[in-house]
């Protein structure tokens, strides 16, 4: 008996030390990063500009190219989402094809391996859209058929929709139906009971698919390779059509391409741990959020 | 027609219960305000409602009573098809709004809601104010106009659902601050706001406490002056007090409709009477 | 009729109004959806467009088909014949896939040998050892661990992992399949672990007391009759674990060496397939043969993803029907 006893107990410490390890292996990873990134964390460092071949200044037109890119995205994708997830929630008959075809697609989206989608954004965006746009208002003078700002926004935008997407309906499904039966008994159409009932109530879950697409568009790089990042530009990006910096892609470069790794060091564990604050910090509020949503919804019923 | 009336006659508690009505009321056959005519409803195979015929008068309370699963909600659901969402469900018979059909194709639903409002069982205000609440019929409706010609629908409204005085200093409230019964009373004046001509009221009072309940019923003699009601009501002694007609439905079929006064003393169902003496159900 | 009645019926313009816009939302809402639809299919075509010259045109064909991206070519020299040789960029160009798929399988074997016990194990404990405050803290730190930036792994990887490795090896190489392979299974420890949890979550309370009430122990309930009863879902998150990795490009472009070397040495360098395409593509000249096989490359990858991913959520909308009666 106290043989098995011993037992049971080892294997349930193999399992709390399965956790331990994860746990390990996160700290590891955060606390060297905070570690060596934390001195060249000064406001200068964040509203300069690199100097000195990436050895010196700052990083700040990185951070202006990934919140632009950010912006446009979101732009793009938010409404986008919410209407895809207003279809699955309110609209979708589930027995009809429609339905399980547009599900298959997005459950799809989300598995498409990031650099595809960097492919995608060079094949369609660049070279196919950007070319006849090209074409058609520039007389053929190569404006936006190359990698542009608008092509990185439009392709993160669809990485991050199904981000978005589930999101969204997990929170519309969480409305109670008697608020729509209330509203329908009233004579309001379905655009009415939706727009001002159901999606009011849906807020919570539309702010936590926006932070964790745009946590997922300052992190992303495989995607906005040949979309439209750069590396060193001498001035701000201005129009949809000049390519960028970007956080994610800066990182990469500085850890691959730079003459003198050990001369960048600084600089680049500074970088990172901008960027890994930024989407730890978007995270949390995310999680927060859809905590109280979830707690929320637990209580109503 | 067979006659047990000894039986009920036995029961003194039930009859004291029942009021004797003014006699002007209208004869069980005449055509009200809404009817029903072979009304069935079926979810895919199955039978909710039974072939039921019976007409809603104006200014009266009918109370339709049944034990559980016996289709009065279902059959109250489509009056103001509000069933219509409901995957796998068909409609056959007529149901009648002031002599049109309102299962012919291209009534308009939305119009149909507005002039048929309904009460649910548990009370569902909007997590939104308690003015926006009551508002909230009106401007979807186009109904809202002015600032001034708002206020006073939803004063109207208030007043008539008896929560005027109650909440009359703290309109910008979130309604879910309310008590049941004031949420209840809350959404009786929210479906009043829109002046339907008929209102359908689902066991409002099912989820209340008895005083709560006493303030509702009390509230639906006033307001029959104004409209018609059809009340589902699994509370016999509800029924018996409150309302002018009575049905009785058992598995989706009609058994039963009299004055309420005559289908409580004098069943003239036995099973009618089998109900209301608290055998079965 | 009480009181004040100041506004009358509702205008019957407003009602016609109502219903052309309801109309109009409700054709722009499927228009989205199909939108949804359209992506995905354009994704395909847009990729697989500039990977079909691979298949049909002579021209691409002169230096590489099919039978050359698959098949063992006669490379190299009859005393060191090498078979399968990944060289774009050489005077004689050799466009053997083989080495980019044996690279990509080499990390991920690595990847799924330390995520899958690792995330099994971690949600075993979650799901029937863990009281509730550890297991509520628990999920936020595996979205945490989720939501690191896979360039930030690399860079981790790049800069720190790989001296660590070597140094703790012995290894000749700093980059190489080990390193890329542990940085890329700490990212795909939190899809095998919620996917995992959510498995044996749904197996019914009524399983565990039985199996107590028999007088089993803890472990001894979870290990036979929780677990064997969550496996589907298990072998789910695997799957798309697995599918997660093959598909993951920073990590494996920032820590593996990205050289294309076909051996089963876990302590040298790889290249992936999709470390070949981000590598290269830079480089590549608009419609020439490199530039129509790395789009090959990219389709090849989508379709084993999306098959994996089919897969892998087939069985997981299975699980969840059985659940709760709904269908994700």
């Amino acid at each position: 008996m106290n043989r098995r006893f011993a037992i049971d107990g080892v294997f349930i410490l193999l399992t709390g030390l399965a956790v331990l390890m994860i746990v390990a292996m996160v700290a590891v990873v955060l606390g060297n990063i905070a570690y060596h990134g934390w001195e060249r964390l000064t406001w200068q460092f964040l509203t300069d500009q690199p100097r000195a071949g990436m050895t010196e200044g700052g990083i700040f037109p990185a951070i202006f190219g990934t919140v632009l890119l950010v912006l446009l995205m979101t732009l793009v994708g938010v409404p986008l989402g919410v209407c895809v997830a207003i279809y699955f929630s309110e609209y979708a008959d589930r027995t009809s094809r429609f339905y399980r075809w547009t599900r298959q697609a997005v459950n799809n989206l989300a598995g498409v391996p990031s650099i595809v989608f960097g492919l995608f954004g060079l094949g369609f965006f660049v070279q196919f859209v950007g070319g006849a746009i090209d074409d058609a208002a520039y007389a053929g003078r190569l404006t936006f058929g190359q990698p542009a700002l608008i092509w990185a926004a439009l392709t993160m935008a669809v990485l991050t929709l199904p981000v978005v997407i589930v999101s969204v309906e997990e929170a519309l499904r969480a409305v109670p139906q008697s608020y729509r039966d209330a509203s329908a008994a009233l004579g309001a159409t379905r655009t009415q009971t939706i727009f001002r009932v159901v999606l009011p109530n849906a807020l919570a879950g539309v702010l936590t698919g926006t932070i964790l697409a745009v946590g997922r568009g300052a992190g992303e790089v495989a995607p906005i390779l040949f979309v439209g990042a750069a590396y060193f530009l001498p001035h701000l990006p201005t129009h949809l059509s000049d390519q960028f910096m970007h956080l994610g892609y800066h990182v990469f470069v500085l850890s691959t391409q730079s003459p003198d790794v050990e001369a960048t060091k600084p600089i680049l564990y500074a970088t990172v741990f901008v960027l890994l604050g930024l989407t730890f910090l978007l995270n949390l509020v995310a999680i927060a959020i859809r905590t109280r949503l979830r707690l929320a919804a637990a209580g109503a019923r | 027609m067979n006659s047990s009336a000894a039986s009920a006659r036995d029961y003194p508690l039930l009859k004291t219960q029942v009021q004797a009505r003014a006699t002007d009321a209208p004869a069980p056959k005449e055509a009200g305000k809404m009817g029903v005519e072979s009304l069935t409803v079926l979810y895919g195979a199955r039978v909710a409602v039974n072939a039921v015929s019976m007409q809603f008068h104006s200014n009266l309370i009918t109370a339709i009573i049944g034990p559980s699963g016996c289709g009065k909600s279902t059959l109250l659901r489509a009056l103001n098809r509000m069933n219509d969402s409901i995957p796998g469900i068909k409609v056959e018979g007529k149901v009648l709004l002031d002599g049109a059909e309102v299962y012919a194709p291209g009534t308009d639903v939305i119009q149909l809601r507005r002039r048929v409002g309904m009460v649910f069982q548990q009370p569902n205000p909007f997590p939104k104010s308690i003015y926006d609440n009551v508002a909230y019929g009106l401007r979807v409706n186009g109904m809202a106009g002015s600032r001034a010609d708002l206020d006073s629908n939803i004063e109207r409204a208030l007043r008539q659902a008896a929560l005027w005085n109650d909440v009359k200093d703290r309109l910008n409230r979130n309604a879910l601050q309310l008590s049941g019964g004031e949420q209840q009373r809350l959404c009786i004046a929210r479906a009043l706001a829109v002046r339907p001509e008929v209102l359908l009221m689902d066991e409002p009072a099912s989820a209340l406490d008895p005083v709560s309940t006493a303030k509702i019923e009390e509230l639906m003699f006033e307001l029959k002056k104004d409209y018609t009601i059809v009340i589902v009501t699994h509370n016999m002694q509800q029924a018996a007090r409150c309302s002018d007609f009575t049905a009785f439905l058992l598995t989706g079929s009609l058994i039963e409709f009299n004055p309420t006064a005559s289908l409580f003393t004098t069943p003239s169902d036995e099973r009618t009477e089998a109900y209301i003496t608290g055998r079965f159900g | 009729m009480s009181s004040t009645a100041t506004t009358g019926p509702v205008p019957a313009d407003n009602l016609a109004r109502r219903r052309r816009r309801d109309w109009l939302v409700e054709r722009l809402i499927y228009v989205a959806a199909l939108l949804a639809i359209l992506v995905i299919a354009l994704i395909f075509v847009f990729v697989g467009k500039e990977a079909l010259p691979v298949l049909t045109s002579a021209e691409v064909q002169k230096e590489t088909d099919l039978s050359k991206l698959f098949l063992p070519q006669q490379y190299g020299t009859p005393e060191v014949p090498l078979p399968y040789v990944w060289q774009p960029v050489s005077e004689v160009p050799k466009y053997s896939l083989m080495p980019l798929l044996l690279g990509t399988l080499k990390v991920t074997l690595v990847a799924m040998l330390l995520a899958a016990p690792l995330g099994i194990l971690a949600a075993i404990f979650a799901t029937e050892f863990a009281p509730n405050w550890l297991r509520e803290s628990l999920k936020p730190l595996i979205e945490l661990l989720a939501g690191i930036p896979s360039v930030v792994l690399g860079f981790f990887a790049l800069i720190v992992l790989a001296t660590w490795v070597q140094d703790f090896l012995d290894l000749d190489y700093r980059l190489n399949v080990i390193t890329a392979g542990i940085a890329l299974g700490l990212a795909v420890v939190p899809i095998i672990f919620t996917i995992s949890e959510d498995a044996l979550t749904a197996v019914p309370r009524s399983y565990r007391n039985a199996s107590a009430a028999l007088g089993a122990s803890r472990w001894q309930t979870a290990w036979r009759v929780v677990l064997p009863a969550a496996l589907p879902g298990v072998f789910a998150g695997i799957v798309l674990g697995f599918g997660r990795a093959v598909g993951e490009t920073m990590i494996v472009l920032m820590a593996s060496g990205n050289a294309a070397i076909t051996s089963w040495n876990f302590t040298e360098p790889v290249r992936t397939l999709s470390a070949s395409v981000a590598a290269e593509l830079a480089e590549v000249v608009f419609g020439d043969t490199h530039y129509h096989v790395l789009f090959f490359i990219g389709t090849l990858l989508f379709v084993i993803t999306f098959v994996l991913n089919w897969l892998g959520t087939a069985v997981v909308n299975r699980m969840r029907r059985r659940l709760t009666g709904a269908e994700r």
